[in-house]
């Protein structure tokens, strides 16, 4: 597994000697501005100027209606570049895909959902009543929701985020969608869902509200989101819909066929791991935390078949060669997963 | 004959189930007739999509969103619709 980040003596080494003036200076930007210790973004800026990756670094966006069909993409209504289109779940994806492109490539240096400038399509206007989004392996789709339980999948930012993380994941080598594989899988577009939303926001992590979906239930829902990564379990408790299901910890692990074994349930348990180290480590929750799930996700050394112990040491890893192994932020790791019941050994 | 469909899985992850008797709904039963739940594929996994359980009296199948076409789709969504 490789740790892409620039490290501080390495910035130190091109400040000092690199011959080439203007990195020289972009590396002293850098330590100035985090006083020695490393600013993601701006490290991202440095690798993305010293090693051009090819990609325009702008997006390349088309939204399509599907006219509450399911034939896809559908007519397109947005190409890049072009103006508002006036249907409002249109316009809001083409800016939360523009929001989500930006992210990764800021945050981490990625070019796109494949690194390599892969151009975003989506599909808004999905069949009828769809109470539901997804990746399709190439395209995202979202439906209109019912009304009666959710009224949109288009209007959180952290929707887009997730399932484009799918993307993410798929391209990094994926995880088996099934079992603690698949509830990875979806723990890791809960976290840069999150992360997006929180980039967005200039947030710190204790400033965001760590909740998944806020603000797509209908009026009389009792519930806040569809998820809470800062306390699984809460997010709602409904007469029609049933209480949140998800567990906080592994002595509380769902076992269950459904789902594909329970992937957005157990979820909760490597959600609120991620939350508890980015909250202890403090600051911009993209920048330390998230850039150590980051690059344990696209490392390319994380199995199909990963199990929550298997990713847990590899961040606690991961933190080691980024920050040090006596570090805070991998104290911080190893002790979230510790909380949650999960041995990072 | 009791026909029940659960769906879990998608974005929110959350279960809906429904239940009906094709004894008060004569559209059931001439769906059930043309359904083979022994035909059904095993459901490839894929992120967010729906999952689904058809039970027509005690058989029971799994079957992937991706797989659902046809008179099995239209006995699913009518027994989403109208059952309880």
């Amino acid at each position: 597994m490789k740790c892409a980040i620039v490290p501080p003596h390495v910035l130190d080494h091109i400040a000092e000697n690199h011959r080439d003036e203007r990195l020289r200076e972009s590396a002293q930007r850098t330590l100035a501005i985090d006083g020695g210790r490393r600013s993601a973004r701006v490290a991202a800026q440095l690798i993305a100027s010293a090693e051009p990756t090819g990609g325009s670094g702008a997006p390349k966006r088309t939204v399509h209606d599907a006219g509450h069909r399911e034939r896809l993409p559908g007519r397109t209504v947005r190409a890049e570049g072009a103006p508002a289109t006036g249907d409002r779940a249109a316009d809001e994806i083409y800016d939360w895909l523009g929001v989500t492109f930006d992210f990764y490539r800021s945050a981490y240096g990625r070019d796109s959902i494949d690194g390599a400038g892969l151009p975003l399509v989506a599909t808004v206007h999905y069949s009828v009543d769809y109470d539901n989004a997804f990746w399709d392996g190439s395209q995202m789709v979202y439906g209109d929701g019912d009304r009666q339980v959710f009224t949109t999948f288009t209007g959180p930012l952290d929707v887009t985020g997730h399932e484009l993380t799918h993307g993410v994941t798929q391209y990094s080598g994926g995880l088996d969608y099934t079992g603690q594989s698949g509830a990875l899988n979806e723990s890791l577009s809960d976290v840069f869902g999150s992360l997006v939303k929180q980039y967005h926001l200039g947030q710190t992590a204790d400033q965001a509200d760590w909740l998944i979906g806020q603000g797509m239930f209908a009026a009389g829902v009792r519930g806040v989101a569809l998820r809470s990564m800062k306390a699984p379990g809460t997010a709602y408790d409904d007469p029609n819909l049933g209480r949140d299901p998800q567990p906080d910890h592994m002595t509380r692990f769902v076992r269950t066929a459904r789902d594909n074994g329970g992937v957005h349930i157990n979820s909760g348990i490597p959600n609120r791991a991620f939350y508890l180290a980015a909250t202890a480590i403090g600051g911009h929750a993209w920048e330390k935390a998230g850039r150590i799930w980051y690059e344990t996700l696209t490392g390319g050394g994380l199995p199909k078949d990963a199990e929550f112990a298997t990713f847990a040491r590899m961040t606690a890893e991961c933190a080691g060669r980024l920050f040090g192994v006596k570090s805070a932020e991998s104290d911080a790791v190893r002790r979230a997963w510790a909380t949650v019941g999960v041995e990072a050994g | 004959m009791k026909v029940t469909v659960t769906r879990s899985g998608g974005f929110a992850g959350m279960v809906r189930r429904a239940e009906i008797d094709s004894a008060d709904h004569p559209a059931v039963a001439r769906l059930v007739d043309e359904i083979d739940l022994g035909d059904v594929p095993e459901p490839a996994p894929a992120p967010d999509r729906f999952v689904y359980e058809v039970e027509v009296d005690d058989h029971c199948v799994p079957v992937a969103e991706t797989d659902l076409c046809g008179p099995l789709r239209d006995l699913v969504d009518y027994v989403l619709a109208h059952g309880r």
